[in-house]
């Protein structure tokens, strides 16, 4: 039996297209009907119920609140019985997906709610679903735009020198430098830096993300509070500041990090939370608030 | 031993081909500064490099600038030529493993849940098990939401891994518009109202058009 995936209705007169369970069928179902037989190969070829839904409204035009809905619940039903054979954890989004879509369906059918219950309305609901599948889409597309890039090992190759053993670790520690040495290395080049700000331009590389994954990593590898100062590398500029800032404001944002500030206009002071309580870190200062 | 002078540029040569992996300004300046026994500036060194891409303009070498640092690497029409000799084949990623990496590498930092919820699917464990083991990704972090979910990220490895020197280097997400044009009314009778879906081929990549705004039917 062939997968009926094109779905127009030719209008063959008596032959059947096929038989199913011994019935014949004269016409080709509509709406979300794939032959179980197709399932096995569709299964290993979509990537989840957003995947296959996505799929479906591409390729045949699709309504999605448009569709007979009783039939499409036996298919999947069907299906889903095909899958609990097969890779039974799969079920459960695939049947997640029938419920929403039945669900949505549902909410179209009646009149519009004057909604007090903060219930999404099928317009919302609606949008909703297809937010979800436009997100799905850009992150295919990124997937498979990451999938094309050159990488090593496939499309290049690290080139390198058969080197013995021995020779792989000489690459020269830093000699001892004298605290003072570096001070005055630091006040000369802070000095030359000033002058030559003007004359570069420094492209913009920074990303709010990597400098959250930055903040994250240098908070937790260092013990209790941190100042908010010390936080900023070295040597940043307005830019990088400003992105530390915005990183910073996220992490807060999704609680990730702690802010303190123990009094008015006294310092800020950051702590990645923790819960086993190892050994609690040092409050910064010890006399606080009177509220 | 006759003591010749050393060519700086050879010398930058022979030091990436047999680190064998990518060598950062740091650690190139140190390691020339060393076998030159003077110091090496970070304008004599961009020289030198400057000097050696031109040399590998038509070889089969190449240094590209990743990550960590700076990488001497056999390039890709030569490595497609010659891969046909070597055994085995380098491992293929499924769909399933590379979404779940683009979406960590775009939304990071990001739990295991959100990557689900985006997916619509679960996450095998065996996925970020591989994507950990290639030290691709790590837990930078935990929610601090009931069962506190590991926050991943990628690494450094990751993006020496794809050629990339930082995660702004990744291509922009594309704009998915237009797939599905809301219905020009909404019927207040409670009829469904058909979802429009655009022509395959519709969505723009470029994001040059600034994408229509989808008119809100309910407004007034």
């Amino acid at each position: 039996m062939t997968v009926s995936a094109g779905g127009a209705a030719a209008s063959q007169p008596e032959l059947p297209l096929a038989t199913v369970n011994g019935e014949p069928w004269l016409t080709y179902p509509d709406g979300l009907y794939i032959p179980p037989d197709a399932l096995r190969l569709l299964l290993e070829s979509f990537e989840g119920p957003l995947d296959l839904l996505w799929h479906l409204i591409r390729r045949q035009n699709l309504d999605v609140l448009d569709i007979p809905l009783a039939r499409v619940t036996e298919q999947y039903l069907h299906y889903i019985g095909m899958m609990q054979q097969m890779q039974l954890e799969l079920a459960g989004e695939y049947l997640y997906m029938v419920a929403y879509l039945a669900n949505l369906k549902a909410r179209m059918l009646i009149p519009r709610p004057v909604s007090e219950t903060g219930e999404l309305e099928p317009e919302d609901a609606r949008a909703a679903l297809v937010q979800r599948l436009q997100d799905y889409e850009i992150i295919r597309r990124a997937a498979e735009r990451l999938e094309r890039m050159p990488r090593l090992e496939r499309d290049v190759w690290q080139a390198t020198a058969q080197v013995p053993e021995v020779v792989r670790h000489i690459l020269p520690e830093p000699p001892p430098v004298a605290l003072e040495d570096w001070l005055r290395q630091m006040a000369r080049l802070l000095r030359r830096t000033r002058w030559r700000i003007r004359h570069h331009v420094i492209k913009d590389t920074l990303s709010v993300g990597e400098c959250m994954a930055g903040l994250l990593e240098r908070l937790s590898c260092r013990h209790g509070y941190q100042r908010f100062e010390t936080l900023l590398p070295r040597g940043s500029d307005r830019t990088r500041a400003v992105v530390s800032f915005l990183a910073l404001l996220e992490l807060v944002r999704q609680s990730l990090v702690n802010l303190i500030q123990a009094t008015p206009y006294g310092p800020l002071y950051i702590q990645v939370p923790r819960t086993s309580g190892a050994e609690s870190p040092q409050a910064p200062i010890e006399e606080t608030h009177g509220e | 031993m006759n003591d010749a002078v050393l060519e700086p540029v050879a010398l930058l040569e022979a030091a990436l081909l047999a680190a064998g992996r990518p060598l950062d300004k740091t650690q190139l300046r140190l390691l020339l500064g060393g076998a030159l026994s003077r110091p090496v500036s970070a304008v004599e060194l961009g020289q030198w490099v400057g000097t050696l891409e031109r040399i590998y303009e038509n070889r089969g070498l190449g240094l590209k600038r990743v990550a960590s640092g700076l990488r001497l690497e056999i390039r890709a029409p030569y490595v497609r030529a010659l891969s046909a000799l070597w055994e085995p084949k380098p491992p293929r990623y499924s769909r399933a493993l590379l979404e779940t990496l683009a979406i960590i590498a775009y939304r990071q930092p990001v739990t295991r849940g959100e990557i689900e919820e985006l997916r619509g699917i679960s996450v095998a464990a065996s996925t970020l098990r591989i994507l950990e083991e290639r030290n691709w990704i790590q837990v930078v972090g935990h929610r601090e939401v009931p069962g506190r979910p590991g926050l991943y990220a990628t690494t450094r490895e990751f993006l020496d891994y794809f050629g990339l020197t930082s995660l702004t280097d990744l291509p922009p997400l594309e704009q998915v518009a237009d797939l599905i044009e809301p219905a020009p009314e909404f019927d207040l009778s409670g009829h469904p109202v058909p979802l429009v879906i655009a022509a395959p081929g519709a969505a723009v990549d470029d994001g040059g058009e600034p994408n229509e705004e989808p008119r809100n039917p309910l407004a007034d």
